[in-house]
């Protein structure tokens, strides 16, 4: 895999899309490409968080007890955040529900980037924060439970 | 249309169990064809009982065949999901506007449905695959609260396995045993990559269900006008002269059950309306 092909799934990946040149130069740097089995477990709940994937096909699910799954990310989309905001803990486990093709970003290492390159950790910042919070509107909805039967 | 006040006994033909509380009943209207258009509603009515609205669950080109689809939630609606095959039950109607299924010729049309919604947007669904070459892509996104609340399970499934039509499913929690997508309708409708300027987005589901996906339409650039929802309310007489249904300037049985969002979406952020 070379960083070319990285950096050319980072440039179609939604969450980088707009992002300039020399930040997708610079995630590439820090990026791989993964095949994740059906099953594997990506990580639990109080491990070090030290990871994004940005999931290009299949379907991750988010479990905040056991294995009763809350919600899936899926192509397109952006797991995982702590480490972004400074939480090197995860707070859920996350399993591959399908095989699953993504780009796995390293923390540890965009963190330090970050930190020497306050505008690309913004702008890494901007977009998670637009993940985090259509993820915090989904679940106030989810907690809403509509469909449940009102006065039966 | 017979006179609008009188009933007109149908006897059932088949039930179906559905899920634990609804139930799916085709009546015998071979000697009154009902002629119904998609989202429209008729009421029934259990001898002795009362009378409820319930929109027509089945193919608009079957008008000897009259399908609903209906949920033990109330007075009139637990002792009707208790008939069986023979029963009669009286019928007024077709009532009420479509879903703009004609004005959407054309268009990439998406239909959201949730729960029960997906009931009414039934013959709609149905219409789009029997007239398949009148619109662009026609997707169904489906949300239940749970994989045992799904509607027509077997159908979906059919639906899915066709190559001209885009069937998704989300639940809002499952056990390990599914394996589709766990979240609200309305991630399906982000994930779906619409063309804003050539969709229309027809959903029914809870109102706070039609709010959100209203929302994430207009977000994506849909015009209020391409957004139809369709409203329950309290229907009695179904022809706009009791007031019981009145909605705002509206009454749901006679100005809708389907409206533009153009014209209703504001009433949404009004509570109590």
């Amino acid at each position: 895999m070379s960083t070319e092909e990285v950096r050319a799934a980072l440039a179609a990946h939604p969450f980088c899309q707009g992002l300039p040149e020399a930040a997708l130069d610079t995630l590439a740097g820090h990026a791989r490409l993964q095949v994740l089995a059906e099953g594997l477990t990506l990580f639990e709940a109080g491990e070090r968080s030290h990871a994004s994937w940005l999931i290009r096909e299949g379907r991750v699910g988010i479990a905040l007890h056991e294995l009763e799954v809350v919600e899936t990310v899926e192509a397109g989309e952006l797991l995982g955040w702590s480490w972004l905001i400074g939480q090197w803990q995860w707070h859920a486990d996350a399993r591959a529900l399908t095989e699953v093709h993504a780009i796995r970003l390293d923390g540890d290492a965009l963190a330090e980037r970050c930190r020497a390159e306050p505008s690309l950790g913004f702008e890494l910042a901007r977009r998670a924060l637009r993940a985090a919070t259509g993820r915090l509107e989904r679940s106030r909805l989810q907690a809403h439970d509509v469909f449940r039967v009102r006065g039966a | 249309m017979n006179d609008p006040w009188v009933p007109v006994p149908m006897t059932i033909r088949s039930r179906r169990q559905e899920t634990s509380d609804t139930v799916t009943f085709e009546l015998d209207a071979s000697a009154a064809p009902v002629r119904f258009r998609p989202g429209q509603f008729t009421m029934l009515w259990r001898y002795g009982l009362g009378e409820v609205a319930i929109s027509v669950s089945g193919d608009p080109r079957e008008p000897e065949r009259l399908v609903h689809t209906i949920r033990a939630v109330g007075a009139v609606t637990r002792p009707i999901t208790q008939l069986r095959p023979g029963d009669v039950l009286g019928v007024r109607g077709p009532f009420g506007r479509p879903w703009p299924v004609d004005e959407a010729e054309g268009s990439d049309v998406v239909l959201v449905a949730g729960g029960l919604g997906m009931a009414p947007l039934r013959p709609a669904w149905l219409h789009l695959l029997a007239n398949r070459e009148r619109y662009g892509r026609v997707l169904l996104l489906v949300g239940a609260r749970t994989p045992a609340d799904l509607l027509f399970p077997d159908q979906l499934g059919a639906w899915r396995a066709r190559f001209d039509t885009e069937v998704q499913v989300t639940v809002d929690r499952a056990d390990a045993g599914w394996r589709g997508p766990i979240g609200v309708v309305t991630r399906l409708l982000e994930r779906a990559g619409l063309d804003p300027a050539r969709t229309r987005v027809m959903t029914c589901g809870p109102e706070v269900m039609m709010k959100f996906v209203a929302r994430e339409a207009l977000r994506q650039g849909i015009p209020a006008d391409r957004i139809a929802v369709s409203m329950e309310r309290n229907m009695q007489c179904a022809i706009g002269v009791c007031g019981h249904c009145q909605w705002g300037a509206d009454f749901v049985c006679r100005d809708g059950p389907v409206f533009g969002w153009d014209r209703v979406g504001a009433r949404f952020a009004v509570a109590g309306v």
